[in-house]
């Protein structure tokens, strides 16, 4: 029961999905003020706050990985058209950094979301950085919708205020409804429980605001599984022991494998999820939007800890 | 210290897809195939991507690649058991990998073959990415001897101890099947190496370790004495050499490179050196045969190196450097040994390999199992080396096994 889409490579997930943000990208605009997004999460997040008062292009496909997303040379020259340019910043979007840079040179206003959160820190054996997945804390995302907010009213020319308050108030208020659902759904598994045992390195966020643990854990390769020994499971067994938690959240390319050798090997009894983590899914693949994300989430974490 | 160069014009090899094992591949609807994201993980700046048709997945796509002599190349996927035909190179009377590439040299024809095994990985720093694409004959280059490769994220290059002839390729291109020459470097017959480092390129001559650009243009700065060199190897921290008296540690700094020097902690006799470095990809530590009395291993993180006694002589010996620093080898009684360095104890499987073709053994060590070849046996043996040396699975081959290269990682 994986959820998560089968990532594909930016073009040819274009290709293939045609979001409706690329379609009207490569239909060579309209007449409308033009803002581009980076990421999808944002995508949706500023179209929500824009409305229909200016044409929004999403760079970046469904079921796409942020870090390593390319774009064409025509979607280029569209950010360096753009009356504002909103990217995630903090180093997420490594493979559009430089047209982003660009597009700043050649005075694009560019929004970093990214410089408007309170960052967290990452740190592993011999590197450390900032965390840019901040959108696994709603609260973020607030202070985001009201930047983009604030963007839009100064650079884009022909944007109605009255008509972008209205709308952003009315996503505001949609993000802080999730932001307290989340809040009463994850404290209502028991604190000693509120550990994630997984390999997704995104919720760093998430489990600063809510008062949960994050445990990276190594989940074992669907190649080692074939043949393992007790060693190979030390890991994830005795994290999940340590946690005290039935659920392990975690990517792996044989979830039910790896479930029947914890057993077997380990004697533990846990369930192997996915979550959503960097990107919007296409139609049907249960994470359309920012909020059905978040909520999907929240669900399975809540399901799988209680 | 010289370094004669010459710069060739791009030269463009026509990529031949393989139909057979697009077929196989999710994606192979006609797209490119994958190009390899252009990073160098100390300037996260530089924007890396790849051409549609790459499929990233949760987890490393490892691949037991090999070949025949007569250079039948083949991939058994770990994670299915599947065995699937990558294409022709002509007789390999020489072989090398670094990772996702392999390098096949035909002396007959003069030439070496370049297959894309199309599974790769890239380092994020906080995490990975995995990747699949079709795999290709990526092309060909005019070729003698023996062949060493290795590959940082932007560059590849190959070198001929045997003609003493290095070429620097770009290793984004090499991932759309383009072969394009940066830059050749000749620095005469010697068992030296040619190791990118980021951007750059560690380079030796007999006597001497330097760093070129990307274009083989010396860096400013003096290169560092290294008398009779045999041959060097990345490492999580750098570049190190094998020089008589010790190594030398090649570190990327913002303007160049530095080296320093790791000598032996007394002196070694030439049959007792150092000369085959090998370790897990990616990991500090490297490890060689010391002579037949036992192993080096040299923390490339430490400066330190460890001369650790073995029961039996070893013929090869790769740095697993995991949590117990083990150290995985092939003794010359063709057993797979594993040697504890903290206790000092070995652990060894039933002989397993052929005593009078150990030459012809390629030990591949990941952080969960070490893969070897059964020259003559048609077999590939699964290891798990920190498990009392336990055989995991054997693996038939479609052809003989006289090569082999863990891809994918």
């Amino acid at each position: 029961m994986r959820r998560c889409a089968p990532r594909i490579a930016g073009g040819l997930a274009a290709a293939l999905l045609g979001t409706a943000a690329l379609a009207g990208c490569t239909a060579g605009g309209d007449d409308r003020p033009l803002v581009v997004v980076t990421t999808n999460i944002l995508g949706d997040v500023v179209t929500e706050v824009v409305g229909d008062q200016a044409e929004v292009v999403t760079l970046m496909p469904a079921g796409a990985d942020p870090h390593s997303f390319e774009i064409s040379a025509q979607e280029a020259a569209r950010m360096r058209e753009a009356d504002l340019l909103v990217a995630n910043g903090l180093g997420l979007e490594e493979g559009v950094l430089a047209q982003v840079e660009a597009a700043r040179a050649d005075g694009v206003p560019v929004l970093e979301a990214g410089d408007v959160v309170d960052p967290v820190e990452w740190s592993t054996e011999d590197d450390t950085g900032t965390d840019p997945h901040f959108w696994t804390d709603p609260g973020q995302m607030v202070a985001v919708v009201d930047a983009v907010t604030d963007a839009v009213d100064e650079h884009v020319a022909g944007v109605d205020t009255a008509r972008l308050t209205q709308d952003a108030d009315a996503y505001r208020s949609q993000v802080e409804d999730l932001d307290a659902w989340m809040t009463e759904q994850l404290g209502s598994v028991p604190a000693e429980r509120r550990n994630l045992v997984t390999n997704h390195h995104v919720f760093g966020y998430l489990a600063e605001r809510f008062g949960y643990t994050v445990v990276g854990a190594v989940v074992p390769s669907g190649s080692t599984l074939a043949s393992p020994s007790a060693r190979d499971l030390e890991e994830l067994a005795t994290a999940v022991r340590d946690a005290g938690v039935p659920t392990v959240f975690a990517d792996s390319s044989q979830p039910d494998r790896l479930v029947q050798v914890l057993a077997e090997q380990a004697g533990l009894d846990v369930a192997v999820v996915p979550l959503f983590t960097e990107s919007l899914t296409p139609a049907g693949g249960g994470a359309e939007t920012y909020l059905q994300m978040m909520r999907a989430n929240t669900e399975d974490i809540v399901e799988g800890l209680r | 210290m010289h370094h004669p160069l010459t710069r060739p014009g791009r030269r463009r090899a026509l990529p031949v897809p393989l139909g057979l094992l697009a077929a196989l591949t999710l994606t192979a609807c006609g797209a490119d195939p994958a190009d390899e994201p252009a990073d160098d993980a100390s300037a996260s700046a530089t924007p890396h991507g790849y051409v549609a048709g790459a499929q990233e997945l949760p987890e490393p796509q490892l691949q037991l690649s090999y070949l025949d002599a007569e250079g039948s190349a083949h991939a058994l996927d770990l994670l299915t058991e599947d065995d699937t035909e990558l294409g022709e190179t002509g007789a390999a009377d020489a072989f090398a990998s670094d990772g996702r590439f392999l390098f096949a040299v035909s002396e007959d024809a003069g030439e070496m073959t370049i297959v894309d095994t199309g599974t790769w990985t890239v380092d994020h720093g906080d995490h990975t990415h995995y990747y699949r694409a079709p795999a290709q004959v990526a092309g060909t280059l005019d070729w003698s001897g023996e062949v060493q490769a290795a590959s940082s994220e932007t560059l590849t290059a190959v070198f001929s101890p045997t003609t003493g002839t290095g070429v620097l390729l770009d290793r984004a291109d090499l991932g759309s099947g383009q072969v394009t020459e940066l830059a050749r470097i000749d620095t005469g017959p010697h068992r030296g190496a040619v190791i990118p480092l980021g951007n750059r390129v560690v380079v030796t001559d007999p006597t001497s370790v330097t760093a070129l650009d990307s274009s083989g243009e010396p860096l400013p700065g003096d290169g560092v004495e290294c008398i009779d060199p045999r041959g060097g190897l990345a490492t999580r921290v750098g570049v190190v050499v094998s020089c008589a008296d010790g190594a030398v540690l090649a570190t990327g700094t913002d303007d160049g490179v530095d080296f320093e020097r790791i000598p032996y902690p007394a002196p070694v006799a030439d049959a007792d050196r150092a000369a085959a470095l090998d370790n897990r990809p990616g990991r500090p530590s490297v490890a060689a045969p010391a002579g037949t009395g036992g192993v080096w291993l040299l923390d490339t993180r430490a400066r330190e190196w460890q001369l650790l006694p073995t029961d039996t002589p070893w013929v090869t010996a790769v740095a697993a450097d995991d949590d117990a620093d083990r150290v995985v080898g092939v003794d010359t009684a063709g057993r797979v040994v594993v040697l504890e360095p903290a206790s000092g104890t070995t652990t060894a499987s039933e002989p397993l390999l052929p005593v009078d073709r150990l030459d012809e053994v390629d030990l591949q060590v990941d952080p969960d199992r070490a893969y070897v070849n059964v020259p003559g046996a048609g077999q590939l043996l699964e290891i798990d080396y920190a498990d009392d040396v336990r055989l995991a699975r054997t693996f038939p081959t479609a052809v003989d096994p006289a090569h082999l290269a863990e891809t994918g990682r």
